[in-house]
């Protein structure tokens, strides 16, 4: 069984899921799907992309030059897919349960006062 | 044995509208991660944080500084070979590493890898150390002999590189019948690597010099000298050696007999030298200027020279070692200096070889040709997977794979 993917790889996966994209672009991209709370630094995106490509789960397709500034571009493999599907799969799950969980709490109005329990030594 | 030459970490290209400093930033700071990564990674990576980086920046913001500096240990980590073959490897040089040759590569390819590899020994010094003190005996780290040797011992290891190329023979150099993986070595026939004339008398005219400096000081100043007298009977066999009286005008007319002679070798030197050809046609041979690896290593033998030095001047020392130390150099720094003088005035300065200007300085001969000598190199990327031919393939041409 493959280890769960951290939110910020499931992101990148997520960023890689509609076509390959470069360094900076999955930046920006895991910038915008976390609504800029997930801001990747150098050392993080490549210590993901590393393990990620290790675990088979993404690959490196091409390279370009675009003034001077080389760009390695990713894309994301069957293998990494069905990873990020399973993780959707997942936390649609747990979202499903924290709704349920959430819908069957009572408001606070609704709830009985408390019951003092009685001194002690004194029952 | 066969030579070695260390592949350089190729530095990327700066991009265009990005500041060389804002890319020697990067690259300091890059140096969190393994050689290996940085030899294909770096460019990628200068490129992505000139992207990140606002216009104009010159140097790496301390976020994105901090962050490279925590991937690249953690890169370093995720990728170090288990506890027990590392152990065996660094404690009794063991091939135990074969299947992380990328990592051994990286290690054998550090500034500090005859340090790390001296480590067994230090701890078996410290041991020795603390032995003698708890039996009452002088320390050793207490003499400074011991720190001459130490210092004497690593600059040799770094002038020659022997740590570092028996590593490389041992640990790297595939074996017949292996498989050829990343970071491996090959054993092929090569061009000779020869030092400029230019580059390295500089560096041996200045440590004659010194070396002669050191001496006469010593000769002049120390206040007593080795008296080595047999044992006597019933003291065992062997030599008993202590201090005595200096001889001094034996020893400053041995100085000055040396420097005639010294001054005698310069002329001929500079005639030999003025005279004839220094640049010959070698098909067969690499020039290259003296590297700061060989600049590091001639002055940790100067320094090491003058602690001895001063240490008899001290008296910590009975007078010996500089003698002689002043005796060479008193030959050998007049000559060297002339030679130095006389290459650099001639347009062959980057042009000869150090080994053809002393062989027609020295002895008056013309160069030799070289001809292709063995050398270790790092197999081609196409040859990564392959099975290593049997020994009849040896010292053929790594393309031969094929």
């Amino acid at each position: 069984m493959e280890s769960r993917l951290t939110e910020p790889a499931y992101l990148v996966l997520l960023a890689l899921a509609d076509g390959p994209r470069h360094g900076y672009a999955i930046v920006q991209d895991v910038l915008g799907l976390s609504e800029g709370a997930v801001r990747l630094g150098p050392g993080t995106l490549y210590g993901i992309l590393d393990r990620l490509v290790t675990a088979g789960q993404i690959e490196p397709e091409r390279e370009e030059v675009v003034g001077g500034r080389l760009r390695r571009y990713y894309r994301i493999t069957d293998r990494g897919s069905g990873a990020a599907r399973a993780e959707t799969e997942r936390l649609a799950t747990l979202a499903e349960r924290a709704r349920t969980a959430l819908a069957g709490r009572r408001t606070p109005a609704s709830e009985p006062t408390p019951v003092p329990r009685p001194a002690l030594g004194t029952a | 044995m066969a030579r070695v030459q260390l592949p350089p970490v190729p530095r990327p290209q700066v991009p265009d509208g990005v500041s060389p400093a804002f890319a020697s930033s990067v690259a300091f700071w890059a140096r969190a991660y393994p050689r290996r990564w940085r030899a294909t990674r770096a460019a990628e990576l200068l490129g992505l944080l000139a992207d990140l980086a606002e216009p104009g920046a010159r140097r790496l913001d301390a976020r994105s500084a901090l962050d490279l500096l925590r991937g690249g240990w953690a890169t370093r980590l995720r990728e170090r070979p288990p506890f027990g073959p590392w152990l065996l490897y660094r404690l009794f040089g063991a091939r135990s590493l074969q299947d992380h040759r990328p990592w051994v590569a990286d290690d054998v390819a550090g500034l500090l890898f005859a340090a790390r590899q001296s480590l067994p020994a230090v701890w078996m010094l410290v041991v020795i150390d603390l032995g003698r003190a708890l039996d009452g005996r002088q320390r050793l780290t207490e003499g400074v002999l011991f720190w001459v040797v130490v210092a004497a011992v690593l600059a040799f290891d770094v002038l020659v590189g022997s740590t570092r190329r028996y590593a490389i023979e041992r640990h790297l150099v595939v074996r017949p019948g292996e498989r050829v993986t990343a970071g491996t070595w090959v054993r092929v026939k090569g061009p000779r690597r020869r030092v400029t004339a230019g580059s390295a008398l500089p560096w041996a005219a200045g440590a004659a010099v010194a070396g002669l400096v050191a001496g006469a000081a010593a000769v002049a100043a120390a206040p007593q000298t080795i008296r080595v007298t047999p044992n006597g009977a019933g003291a065992g066999p062997g030599f008993t050696w202590s201090g005595g009286d200096v001889p001094r005008m034996s020893l400053v007319g041995a100085l000055l007999v040396a420097a005639v002679a010294g001054a005698l070798l310069a002329g001929l030197v500079s005639t030999r030298l003025r005279r004839a050809q220094m640049v010959s046609v070698q098909p067969d041979r690499i020039l290259h200027r003296l590297d700061a690896q060989n600049g590091l290593a001639v002055v940790l033998g100067v320094t090491a020279l003058g602690a001895v030095a001063t240490a008899e001047i001290l008296g910590v020392l009975p007078l010996a070692i500089s003698v002689v130390v002043g005796v060479v150099a008193a030959v050998l720094a007049p000559p060297a200096v002339i030679a130095w003088s006389t290459v650099r005035r001639t347009a062959a300065a980057d042009d000869a070889a150090l080994v053809d200007v002393l062989r027609l300085g020295l002895l008056g001969r013309a160069a030799r040709v070289d001809v292709p000598g063995s050398m270790l190199a790092p197999a081609l990327p196409s040859e990564v997977g392959e099975v290593w031919p049997w020994p009849w393939s040896h010292e053929g041409s790594t393309p031969a794979l094929g």
